[in-house]
């Protein structure tokens, strides 16, 4: 049983249980408080109209113009101005080209302000794509944008014929990756399709603020359906705040490929601790040997836009879970437990690691483990010796400290929680164990 | 219509304050898709407080005419799950104090706990274990992450919680849920 099938199970529960009473509240809603159609408001289309009668005069001259210098340059506009292409970086300065039908320069953003350092001085203005290109991985390079430590590139390309996209998306990438190798930097580029027009996309850019290009990599990359370490599906909330090489390495780690996304070379690993630094910051911090664990698991995961390692071991009766952050080694998270599958000849425990330092820190004002353990044993009358899988902890629940104390005897299976100040029993159930 | 939970968070809470605003401006189609999106969020997080499905119910009509009604006072700032949470938290309270006025904090905190003898036998196996074995927060939580799709830090906010303890309440839930749905289906 997986945890996302009982997350699973949860969610039909209760969504069959939920009763529709939709017909009482809105029967309610509208006594207490009514309704309103949707209200046509006057005051703002008085105001056009006002407006209307200013413009009216000033909009005939602009259609004059603008009709004039149709008629005289049409031909020449749509071939020089009309944007064919619209072509995006994304390192983390993120730069968007709109590239004519020659493959000239038309306009060149900035997308952040990483970019505008990297355009700073730069006039890209009717400079030939591969020039422009060539222009702005320099600056990146210099800059400190592109290094061997974060050595991704994303290249979007939107262009309506499918050939021509193509093509660019297959030259960037070339271009991109000879600039690369020359200045001994092992890129990874990425490329794929994009739509700066799509609505949910450019939505998505707006709230997390990151390009359209580096939304649309992420939506592709959850359309992929890759799961993190604990078996879920990525949101675009935890994937947002990493970087282009980070997103890339997810990738490479996850051994997966993205339909929609073209990829040469190999995301950087080198600004990261690696699995056995992990695994060694770990073991240190459990002070647990290495010869002694069993069942080491090291996942490479992202959560709230940080890289981490997931490391999980078991050690005697105990199992370890810690997050490390992959860049500085941090431990973001830990927990270790008693392990419910270890089988031992010394079956009781009593409790130690992460819980020990509670029980010291509260002492005074608690009673003992032993005290509490025989207050569970006298009221299941229960002796102590005829008892398996003992398990005490010490915890707040509530605000208040509470021993939870699991075991068995006999057939029958019981759990007690007792206030670890009074000694009252808050909670007992016991049921049979088959 | 998608379930809250299957959201991405941002997208939830800009479709959330959507709606809220639509209440706020009277608008029944609003209300009636507020409704939709949320129901299941709202039911699961009163059945982990209330225990008796009458009270739960009235409770949820009740909450969903409060929302309505104080639209207006939502403050935008992109947290319409922690105000809806609330007000449904609060009305759950209420009731409680209702029900048993002279009742000591002891007693509160396990209210929740399903009555064995009032088991009914529906589809509900995995709620109704949930509600049996697993501590008031522990079901505030699985509800509010699961059903709710909100985030750990979400909740903790909610509940007055340290991150931390929400995660460990979380996992220690779920794997006591694992237990014994283990030995259930053996």
């Amino acid at each position: 049983m997986k945890r996302k099938e009982i997350e699973k199970y949860l969610n039909t529960a209760v969504s069959n249980s939920v009763p529709d009473v939709l017909d009482n509240i809105l029967e309610k809603c509208e006594k207490r408080k009514g309704f309103k159609n949707k209200v046509i408001k006057m005051k703002t289309e008085e105001k056009k109209k006002v407006f209307n009668y200013k413009l009216i005069g000033g909009l005939c001259c602009l259609i004059l113009v603008l009709g004039l210098a149709g008629i005289l340059g049409f031909n020449q506009y749509n071939k020089s101005f009309k944007v064919e292409t619209v072509i995006e970086f994304d390192v983390n300065p993120s730069i968007e080209l709109k590239v004519n039908k020659d493959e000239e320069v038309i306009e060149a953003l900035a997308l952040n302000d990483d970019a505008k350092k990297v355009l700073s001085d730069m006039d890209l203005n009717k400079v030939d794509l591969n020039v422009a290109v060539n222009a702005i991985i320099g600056s990146m390079m210099k800059n400190g944008y592109l290094t061997i430590d974060q050595n991704s590139i994303l290249v979007s390309v939107k262009n309506n014929d499918s050939k021509e996209r193509e093509r660019l998306q297959k030259e960037i990438m070339e271009e991109i990756n000879n600039l690369l190798n020359a200045s001994s930097i092992n890129g990874s580029v990425l490329t794929q399709e994009f739509d700066d027009t799509d609505k949910n996309i450019e939505k998505l850019s707006d709230d997390y603020n990151i390009s359209v290009g580096k939304a649309k990599l992420i939506s592709n990359v959850l359309a992929a359906k890759l799961t993190n370490s604990k078996g879920e599906l990525y949101t675009f909330d935890a994937l947002a705040g990493l970087s282009i090489t980070e997103l890339n390495l997810l990738l490479n780690e996850k051994n997966t490929d993205v339909e929609a996304v073209n990829s040469s070379g190999t995301a950087s690993t080198s600004a990261y601790i690696g699995r056995d630094k992990a695994k060694e910051i770990a073991l240190n911090d459990a002070k647990v040997k290495a010869s002694n664990i069993r069942e080491l698991e090291i996942e490479f995961d992202a959560d709230d836009g940080i890289l981490l390692y997931e490391v999980e071991f078991k050690n005697n009766n105990r199992e370890y879970e810690y997050d490390i952050d992959a860049k500085t080694g941090k431990i973001l998270y830990k927990e270790n437990d008693i392990d419910d599958d270890y089988v031992s000849s010394s079956s009781i425990n009593n409790g130690t690691g992460s819980n020990a330092s509670i029980s010291n820190s509260s002492s005074s004002s608690t009673i003992s483990r032993d005290k509490a353990k025989s207050i569970a044993l006298n009221d299941a009358k229960v002796k102590e010796s005829s008892i398996r899988e003992l398990e005490i902890e010490l915890d707040k629940d509530d605000g208040r400290m509470l021993y939870e104390i699991e075991f068995k005897a006999g057939n029958k299976e019981y759990q007690y929680e007792i206030n670890a100040v009074t000694g009252k029993i808050i909670e007992r159930d016991i049921e049979i164990d088959d | 219509m998608l379930a809250l939970n299957e959201y991405d968070p941002l997208v939830r809470n800009n479709l959330l304050e959507e709606y809220i605003d639509g209440m706020k401006e009277q608008n029944r189609k609003a209300l009636v898709d507020f409704y939709e999106i949320t129901k299941d969020a709202i039911y699961g997080f009163i059945l982990s407080i209330i225990k008796n499905k009458e009270e739960a119910l009235d409770i949820f009509q009740d909450a969903y005419i409060k929302l309505y009604e104080n639209a207006s006072k939502y403050q935008k700032e992109g947290k319409p799950l922690a105000w809806i949470m609330t007000i449904v938290k609060n009305l759950c309270y209420e009731n409680l104090r209702k029900q048993k006025n002279n009742v000591d904090l002891e007693v509160l905190n396990n209210v929740g706990v399903v009555d064995k003898h009032n088991k009914k036998v529906e589809d509900k196996m995995v709620l109704d274990l949930a509600f049996q074995m697993i501590t008031l927060e522990e079901r505030n939580i699985i509800m509010l992450h699961v059903i709710g799709g909100m985030k750990y830090r979400e909740i903790a906010k909610l509940l007055n919680l340290p991150l931390s303890t929400v995660l460990s309440k979380y996992h220690r839930a779920i794997k006591r849920m694992k237990e014994i749905l283990k030995e259930d289906m053996k």
